[in-house]
């Protein structure tokens, strides 16, 4: 621009002409673009750090390709009448009005890193300086036998939030006493590793409310033991005595098929019957992130553990489940904690902002029963090439009922606050 | 704005209550170590960054509902509080985690940008 300032150039354009009207160099030297897909807790998160702390130096652009997002936490708390499905259904209106981001509600369909482009599913391409690939879990169906996309109609996974909880919500509140249910349980690694068995909570829960205790919830599960294990336990005998079956593989034997119409998961030790099925199957990173070329051979992409940028691409950064990131588990605590991590590197590579050591945090609420929650958590830090946890913790199996609301009630504060601080 | 904070400090309590026979040389350590951070010079954009782990659970706007407000309370006492989590004058097992690696610089850092926060 040699010689003026961006002001006394962005005076001379309104007299003189549109900003379309630039020759392509001029337009070049304009503000740095970010581009962020996935408007999700890291997605979201990244999108308003880098633009607000920016001060409208970075072009930001969200792509998601819903005009709202239902948060995956706290879903099981609609499943247990704790929450509306409107309570966990947020809008981008604050990002855009508050930071100036621009939102694009589409589908990213394809990035052609050579270009620095995003294509999206209606054709059109949006250029960025740095991508940050935010896109959640895929689910991979058939890695359950006998399961697809259309079964997921009748028997829903419900691991991504939206209309399949609701369906998931409609099944459970159909089911009549005496009548069960049946949840396959995913192998690691997984989104939200203690979801499945807090929902399992909550199905106990409407059940019991209505009396309908003769019903029986089956868990086959692929793996061995899970997150909590000590203190869904201990809460499911206390609360829901007699109502919860879990088996691991060592005892069911393998999940050998999953008929939606006929409501049976057969396995080698047994055919189990359900009035609902919820299959959660294995899962890896949004399509996005396999068709940018950054995933690994099991579908996740490894990301340098100082910043979350993509080892592959120094120009893309990755966030939340799709990432490898290390200790830390699949949740959305951790993707808002490494959005921050990543929008000081962002900004870092293109303005004058300083960049901070990294620094993760996490914690997992999970509720049992009313007023009994449970939660485990931990600080993070670069270590040994990952991001390794270094200080943690845990519920402790045999506490009092007031520690237990308290937690419980701490969860309901998080969700707050974490709304507030992803799409606030 | 001091009465305010320990009302909210009150209610924090339920969640994470001062020990009620907390080690008296802790409290003792709270203070002098509380004295040596007032003097350093914080570094407002590292505590800005910093803050980024708290305020996935505080909130600047809504009622303290299980989690206390810490936006716009006076450096002094934001100092304490982090100070007492770090050692163990008050528990919350969220708040230990999160304060046993903050240093001197940290705390500082994080205590002058929350007090600079105002809805």
């Amino acid at each position: 621009m040699s010689g003026l300032t961006r002001r006394h150039f962005g005076l001379l354009l309104g007299a003189s002409a549109s900003s379309l009207a630039l020759p392509t160099y001029l337009r070049a030297q304009e503000k740095p673009r970010v581009v962020v897909i996935g408007g999700g807790p890291g997605g979201a998160t990244v999108a308003k750090y880098v633009a607000r702390d920016s001060a409208g130096a970075i072009d930001v652009t969200l792509i998601n390709e819903t005009e709202t997002f239902t948060t995956c936490f706290f879903s099981n708390l609609y499943l247990g009448d704790f929450q509306s499905f409107d309570d966990i259904t947020h809008d981008y209106d604050k990002l855009v009005s508050n930071y100036g981001i621009k939102k694009i509600t589409g589908r990213a369909a394809s990035v052609d890193r050579e270009a620095k482009t995003v294509t999206l599913a209606d054709g059109s391409t949006v250029p960025y300086d740095r991508l940050v690939l935010a896109p959640g879990i895929d689910i991979i169906y058939d890695s359950v036998p006998g399961y697809s996309q259309e079964a997921a109609q009748i028997a829903p996974h419900a691991w991504k939030a939206g209309p399949q909880t609701q369906l998931l919500k409609e099944k459970l509140d159909a089911v009549e006493d005496g009548q069960n249910i049946v949840m396959v349980a995913p192998p690691n690694p997984f989104r939200c590793p203690p979801g499945p068995y807090e929902r399992i909570s909550m199905f106990a829960h409407v059940l019991k409310k209505k009396g309908f205790t003769r019903s029986k919830i089956f868990v086959l599960d692929y793996k061995e033991s899970f997150s909590k294990q000590a203190l869904f336990t201990e809460g499911w005998e206390a609360h829901y005595p007699g109502m919860v079956e879990w088996y691991g593989p060592d005892v069911h034997g393998g999940v050998k098929s999953v008929d939606a119409a006929a409501g049976t998961v057969e396995t080698d030790l047994d055919v189990f019957e359900g009035a609902l099925l919820n299959i959660i199957p294995s899962q890896r990173a949004g399509a996005i992130a396999v068709d940018a070329g950054v995933t690994n051979e099991a579908g996740w992409v490894p990301i340098d553990e100082n910043s979350m940028r993509s080892k592959v691409d120094d120009s893309i950064f990755v966030l939340g489940d799709a990432s490898v990131a290390g200790d830390m588990p699949k949740s959305a605590f951790s993707a808002n904690s490494q959005a921050k991590v990543a929008a000081i590197n962002i900004r870092a590579d293109l303005t004058d902002a300083r960049a901070f050591p990294a620094r993760y945090s996490n914690t997992c609420w999970s509720l049992i029963e009313t007023n009994d929650g449970v939660k485990v958590g931990a600080q993070y830090e670069p270590k040994d090439g990952k991001i390794a946890a270094v200080e943690t913790f845990i519920s402790q199996p045999g506490e009092d009922a007031d520690l237990r609301k308290a937690t419980y009630e701490e969860s309901v504060g998080w969700y707050a606050g974490i709304v507030e601080d992803v799409f606030g | 704005m001091k009465l305010a904070f320990h009302a909210v400090l009150a209610l924090a309590a339920l969640n994470s209550p001062v020990l009620a026979v907390a080690d008296p040389s802790s409290i003792q350590r709270v203070g002098e170590a509380r004295e040596v951070i007032l003097g350093i010079d914080a570094d407002r954009a590292y505590g800005e960054y910093l803050a980024g782990d708290c305020v996935a659970c505080h909130r600047l706007s809504g009622e303290p509902a299980g989690i206390p407000i810490i936006h716009g309370q006076p450096v002094s006492d934001l100092i304490t509080a982090l100070l007492e989590y770090k050692l163990g004058v008050r528990t919350n097992e969220v708040m230990s985690v999160r304060t046993a690696r903050l240093g001197d610089q940290e705390i500082a850092a994080l205590a002058a940008h929350f007090a600079a926060q105002t809805k």
